[in-house]
């Protein structure tokens, strides 16, 4: 994997991956520790951020946005081409699960998002009293989520567990997809 | 006038001579039919126009093939818009203009970081194909576990038709140069505008993680920055210095926050606050913490955010909706009431300025609210902190109910008030009507289930409190309308059955 061949264009390898989600669940600080593989404390995404990562001799252009209300009205803009949804949540804030599973329902209705596979990211798992994957996926009723692919993956930012496995997920996603095509 | 009038004619006589190798031959008609219109715009505007709020010469990368650096005048208007004119003259003629909607961009240093985030160095740095190859010890078992839990996945369509759309038109973002863009990307300028071109060597890439962006890594001694839109169109900009490259950045986010928050015509909220002098030391004080009641700036806001919800719950003034009893919760408390409970113990500690360092601010934040270093014991050594909770509701003292709730775990929260009397601080706050109570308590993990003595809930005193805002409340928390019968009956029946099962078989 040279350098510069990730430069050159290479038809269809670059994943765009949207990264969406309550704010305050981490996505900024999961993106930079995927990019970096440092711990940065972020700020308050205004907007979005954009980043370009290889991974497993993928490109993947990963767009963070910003969670807060009125930016969340925006994020529908950027849902162009997109080849998969990472859903991030606070693993901790158990007040907030069901406007989270509120925002999910919404996000899986917009006609740019239909199909597209969806790893949703239970951050924080680091915290003490953390829900657990098993019990995320009854409280977003994951298991009623049809017509696209869907997991969901533990991870900390902080620690960097799990982040990269949230990526072979996409992988795998893909994979599944292009070989389901035949 | 006069200016605009040759140009019009040079460029025009220009257009059946041979194409110099800069130029490129797409570019021609589009930029003249460009041109026109933009002229016409302009005679349209008149002398009108609106004074930009920061202007100046920059350098830009070209779309074309040859990447040259080009001397530009850039300005930021408050409308939202990035325009580029090939020299102050075109400026001034508003020709040769080309624009862009910051709307819906973003605005970055290339290879660094957003600059609103820093590196905590407590924690290694890692190589992300290091952790995915489990060649980290002590890594892999945690790894391993994620493996177990993520069995999950539910495949019920194999794949949507609208899924090939999503194979078939790929995205590359490696650097920008072997990234074509439209056909807006040429620059009709850059045929007149030879001499302005900016001899640079294109700098090594070295290999690792590969962020995008020319000059990769650290290494942003240009004074780059760029702009890169949804649709990942990028336009690579360079200042002559540091400030200058800072200033413009900061410009440029602040017309992207302007555009993100006048497009949904969001109301200021900046009347959100008890005591309007109390957050006048704070420089911007657009963000809030819910359950502290206070003001912050988007600095001290980041810091909250990284403490957990179960300290502090940060919503953006103007960016995040204020239904209107979180916004009763922050008129009833505010800065000044907030500091005299968790600054009262600050024995002499120089207090964090604005200017102080994050560092600083991050030390000050958890020393006040994650180790509540300086909050001061409870009113009473000899009273159960689940009385002085109530005694506190009911006083409507909203001082010491932030003391006390400071001290408090779940367990006091949900305690009753005494063997007498089974009412928990829940249903006193639900009796007294008080969504602001309610609300509090029930961040502070108040459980909605709890019964009192008469097997009564806390909606039930909402409702016959009258409170139409506390049912409310409650209701979305989860308070069922019927409450489960109260924990004495449900012991009397489980001490029945175990009278049964003791019993021989015979007498059943």
């Amino acid at each position: 994997m040279g350098c510069s061949a990730s430069k050159t264009y290479r038809g269809g390898n670059s994943l765009r991956i949207v990264m969406v989600g309550l704010d305050g669940s981490g996505k900024t600080t999961l993106m930079y520790r995927l990019v970096t593989g440092e711990v940065t404390e972020a700020t308050p995404t205004l907007g979005f951020n954009v980043e370009t990562i290889t991974y497993k001799d993928n490109e993947f252009t990963i767009w963070d946005m910003g969670g807060q209300e009125n930016i969340r009205r925006l994020w529908r803009h950027y849902f162009l081409r997109i080849r998969g949804i990472l859903f991030v949540i606070d693993s901790a804030d158990k007040d907030r699960i069901d406007e989270a599973q509120e925002l999910l329902d919404e996000l899986l209705q917009h006609n740019e998002l239909l199909g597209t596979p969806i790893v949703v990211v239970a951050n924080k798992q680091d915290l003490d009293g953390a829900m657990k994957e098993k019990d995320i996926v009854e409280l977003l009723e994951l298991k009623h989520i049809s017509g696209r692919l869907c997991t969901i993956q533990g991870t900390s930012a902080i620690t960097g567990a799990g982040i990269h496995k949230a990526l072979d997920n996409i992988l795998r996603f893909r994979h599944h997809m292009e070989s389901a095509r035949g | 006038m006069l200016l605009k009038t040759s140009e019009h004619t040079r460029r025009k006589t220009k257009e059946w001579k041979p194409l110099t190798p800069e130029s490129s031959c797409t570019t021609l008609p589009k930029g003249k039919e460009e041109e026109k219109k933009v002229s016409e715009e302009g005679q349209k505007v008149g002398s009108g126009r609106a004074i930009p709020l920061k202007q100046g010469y920059l350098y830009k990368k070209s779309h074309g093939l040859n990447k040259e650096w080009k001397k530009k005048y850039v300005t930021l208007s408050d409308d939202g818009k990035l325009s580029y004119h090939p020299s102050l003259h075109d400026y001034m003629d508003d020709i040769h203009k080309k624009e862009i909607t910051l709307m819906h961009t973003t605005v970055k240093i290339p290879g660094l970081r957003p600059r609103t985030t820093k590196t905590i160095p407590n924690y290694p740095a890692q190589h992300p194909n290091q952790e995915a190859n489990g060649s980290i010890k002590g890594k892999s078992n945690k790894d391993k576990e994620n493996v177990q839990l993520t069995g999950f996945d539910v495949v019920r369509q194999r794949h949507s038709s609208n899924s090939d759309n999503n194979f078939t038109q790929p995205q590359v973002i490696p650097n920008g140069d072997s990234l074509k863009l439209g056909v807006n990307g040429s620059s009709v300028g850059s045929k007149i505008e030879t001499p302005n071109v900016k001899k640079r060597h294109r700098r090594a890439k070295s290999g690792g993680i590969k962020n995008f962006g020319p000059g990769d890594g650290e290494d942003s001694d240009g004074y780059e920055f760029m702009i890169i839109s949804l649709e990942n169109k990028q336009w690579h900009f360079e200042a002559t210095d540091c400030n200058e490259r800072d200033e413009w950045v900061n410009a440029i986010e602040q017309q992207i926050l302007n555009c993100l928050q006048g497009n949904e015509s969001s109301k200021s909220k900046k009347h959100l606050t008890a005591d309007p002098a109390g957050v006048q030391t704070i420089r911007d004080p657009d963000w809030s913490s819910l359950n502290l009641g206070t003001l912050l700036c988007i600095e001290c806001s980041g810091i909250h955010r990284n403490l957990g919800t179960h300290l502090s719950r940060v919503r953006s003034l103007d960016l995040d909706e204020w239904p209107p009893d979180l916004q009763r919760v922050m008129m009833s408390i505010g800065n000044s009431t907030a500091n005299s409970v968790w600054e009262a113990n600050i024995k002499g500690r120089p207090k964090v300025l604005p200017s102080s360092s994050r560092e600083e601010k991050e030390r000050w934040i958890r020393c006040k609210y994650e180790s509540k270093e300086f909050l001061p014991p409870a009113p009473y050594v000899d009273i159960p902190l689940n009385q002085q909770l109530i005694d506190a509701l009911v006083r409507e003292d909203i001082r010491n109910i932030i003391l006390v709730l400071g001290h408090s775990h779940s367990d006091d929260i949900n305690s009753p008030y005494s063997k007498d009397d089974g009412r928990t601080a829940l249903h006193i706050a639900a009796a007294l009507g008080n969504v602001v109570f309610v609300q509090l308590l029930l961040w502070y993990s108040a459980n909605v289930k709890v019964v009192d003595h008469e097997g009564r809930n806390a909606l039930w005193y909402a409702k016959s409190s009258g409170s139409s805002e506390c049912v409310e409340l409650l209701t979305t928390n989860g308070c069922p309308e019927n409450p489960t019968l109260p924990r004495r009956r449900t012991s009397v029946q489980a001490g029945k059955n175990d009278v049964f099962e003791k019993l021989p078989a015979s007498v059943i």
